[in-house]
């Protein structure tokens, strides 16, 4: 095959040159770019100075990050713990959920009820934490008004960090077990029936049947999604933090994740060399585990793999 | 189809299953029930008896007192929203639509498909970090306190990038290779032919994206610090803020809840205003969300 030169051939498609700018122009000036950008983590940011222009320090942000070594742990155990326990049991509930539904002859009240426990994830993080407001009121909560009309005492949910852990990773699942069942649920759907027939024909009990049949067919499925939510433990969202806690300094202790931590000493402390650090130190583990994790994956099933 | 339905008459109905969906739907829309009647509710009522799942004696009183006191406010934010909900969401999707078709050609055709659906999918692994992102919007790129703060940092999810480039993948050759015979041009077989073709793709992510801009908190909070660039999200967290400052203070909280200004019920007025336009487009979108949601699921 005879090569054209690159003039030629941006010549004769410029077509798609054309089509592939806007995005290219986009990722590199709103991806790439603040990938460069990391050399934050080793100057003396001024406004002045700017982003690629201010005073270099070295690694002298890094030390200061080491100086606040206890914050950067407590923000990244509460990453990963935050993280660790949606997936875990998230994944119990959304692989349980998909089950449950395919169990489910009448296609009508299978669809009515699925449309309702999607719903949750298509709302915004601020409205959940306005919902969970109503719920968590220290006073006039509605979950209080349940613990005392059972003759408990009212808990005082905003004063106390070791109740937001729980609270955090049950509303993540609540918003999110509709979403993320429907992956498991489009697979069972596609086992082969004649086992199930065959299983029936044995008499063997429903519960039987999802424990020997359908359980043992989605476990790869089950590794695979695990392993692609543990790439991300590392990740953590602004705004589920924000929505849920409004940055209460007295849950800090149990709330602040390292995207929260990263706010508040770069955003609201001004201080941007220190966040960047930290910053960086997320993104490069981040990596680290994304990569790792699909190395897996990659070896299970190559048709799953990102790459 | 057909194994499936036999698979259906095969095996009878669990009862427990039907009550579990049940009583997970419920869960799933008993807060939001609490979000509606607590905007129906009397201010004094909530102060006396707490926050009710079902309004005792249901007003509209706290929209009238929204719409008159800040009326202007409220709709200011949302046409904000509703426009760069629009605007931003045609900017994603064309600009998602394009990269997508490009990087879907045949090396033959466009020798820098591969390389680019790289160049996208690496910064789904690595990133700068939001600082120098911050930075690079605030001071280089002008996007602080204008309405293209608001889309212009969201042009491309490359998820959705890779979604459509499997329904573009799905395409036909021998209708392509048909439309070139009959002289075509590559425009041309791209508005006439893919795009035809890969609709669900299209109206899926952009479904996504309609509501990724009406949700978003995310660049309002970093991008916006002047009031005129509200949007609905900032402002209700606004709002829950700034009752969470009043209620630090409780010199200032007897004085309120004498005077009865409807605090709490607002919030939760506000939450409705929010939600509503999302329960209505969800009917519509239902189907369009579970396709892109298994098409997300795997790979691109």
């Amino acid at each position: 095959m005879k090569k054209k030169s690159l003039w030629q051939e941006i010549r004769k498609n410029y077509f798609f040159y054309l089509l592939a700018l806007p995005g290219l122009i986009f990722l590199i000036m709103f991806n790439y770019t603040p990938i460069a950008g990391i050399y934050l983590a080793f100057e003396k940011y001024t406004f002045e100075g700017g982003l690629f222009g201010s005073e270099f320090v070295g690694l002298h942000n890094f030390r200061i990050l080491f100086a606040r070594i206890d914050d950067v742990i407590r923000a990244t155990r509460n990453t990963l713990v935050l993280n660790m326990g949606e997936i875990l049991f998230g994944t119990v509930l959304n692989v349980a959920v998909a089950i449950i539904l395919s169990e489910i002859n009448n296609e009508r009240y299978r669809k009515i009820t699925q449309t309702f426990v999607l719903f949750p994830h298509f709302l915004s993080w601020i409205v959940i934490g306005t919902v969970s407001d109503a719920l968590l009121d220290d006073d006039a909560g509605l979950i209080n008004q349940i613990i005392q009309l059972f003759g408990g005492e009212a808990v005082a949910w905003s004063m106390n960090a070791k109740y937001w852990w729980a609270i955090i990773i049950i509303v993540s699942i609540w918003k999110n077990f509709g979403y993320q069942s429907i992956v498991y649920y489009a697979t069972v759907t596609g086992f082969d029936p004649g086992l199930y027939e065959a299983a029936e024909i044995d008499g063997a009990s429903r519960l039987r049947r999802v424990w020997s049949i359908t359980l043992p067919l989605l476990t790869p499925t089950i590794i695979i999604m695990l392993l692609l939510s543990i790439g991300n433990i590392m990740r953590g969202s602004l705004e589920q933090i924000m929505g849920m806690t409004k940055l209460s300094p007295f849950i800090l202790e149990t709330t602040d994740t390292i995207t929260t931590y990263v706010y508040r000493i770069g955003m609201a402390g001004g201080n941007f060399g220190n966040a960047s650090a930290v910053s960086l130190y997320q993104s490069i583990f981040g990596c680290v585990f994304v990569l790792g994790a699909n190395m897996i994956v990659k070896k299970i099933d190559p048709d799953y793999a990102l790459f | 189809m057909n194994k499936k339905r036999k698979r259906h008459k095969l095996r009878k109905d669990s009862r427990s299953c039907y009550v579990v969906m049940a009583l997970l739907s419920i869960l799933c829309i008993l807060p939001l029930v609490l979000v509606l009647s607590t905007s129906l509710t009397d201010e004094v009522y909530i102060k006396q008896h707490g926050y009710a799942l079902f309004p005792v004696e249901p007003s509209l009183s706290t929209y009238a007192f929204l719409l008159n006191n800040k009326g202007r406010m409220l709709i200011k934010a949302f046409g904000l929203t509703l426009l760069v909900t629009i605007i931003g969401t045609l900017y994603s999707v064309t600009i998602t639509t394009c990269y997508a078709y490009a990087v879907t050609q045949d090396k033959s055709v466009f020798r820098f498909a591969r390389p680019l659906s790289f160049f996208a999918w690496f910064t789904t692994i690595f990133s700068g970090g939001v600082l120098p992102w911050y930075i690079l919007c605030t001071q280089y790129y002008g996007l602080k306190n204008n309405i293209f703060a608001l889309f212009v940092p969201y042009g491309m999810t490359v998820m959705h990038m890779f979604i459509l480039r499997g329904n573009f993948r799905e395409v036909p050759a021998e209708l392509i290779e048909a439309a070139k015979l009959d002289g075509a041009s590559h425009a041309q077989i791209f508005t006439k032919v893919s795009i035809p073709l890969a609709r669900a793709g299209i109206t899926t992510i952009s479904l996504f994206s309609v509501l990724r801009y009406w949700n978003d908190f995310y660049l309002p909070k970093w991008l916006i610090t002047d009031s005129d660039y509200t949007t609905m999200q900032k402002l209700l967290y606004d709002m829950l803020t700034s009752t969470m400052e009043l209620l630090k203070d409780a010199s200032l909280m007897s004085s309120i809840s004498a005077e009865a200004i409807p605090t709490e019920t607002a919030k939760m007025a506000v939450a409705v205003m929010v939600i509503v336009p999302v329960v209505l487009m969800y009917p519509f979108g239902l189907k369009y969300f579970v396709k892109g949601i298994n098409l997300g699921g795997v790979k691109g």
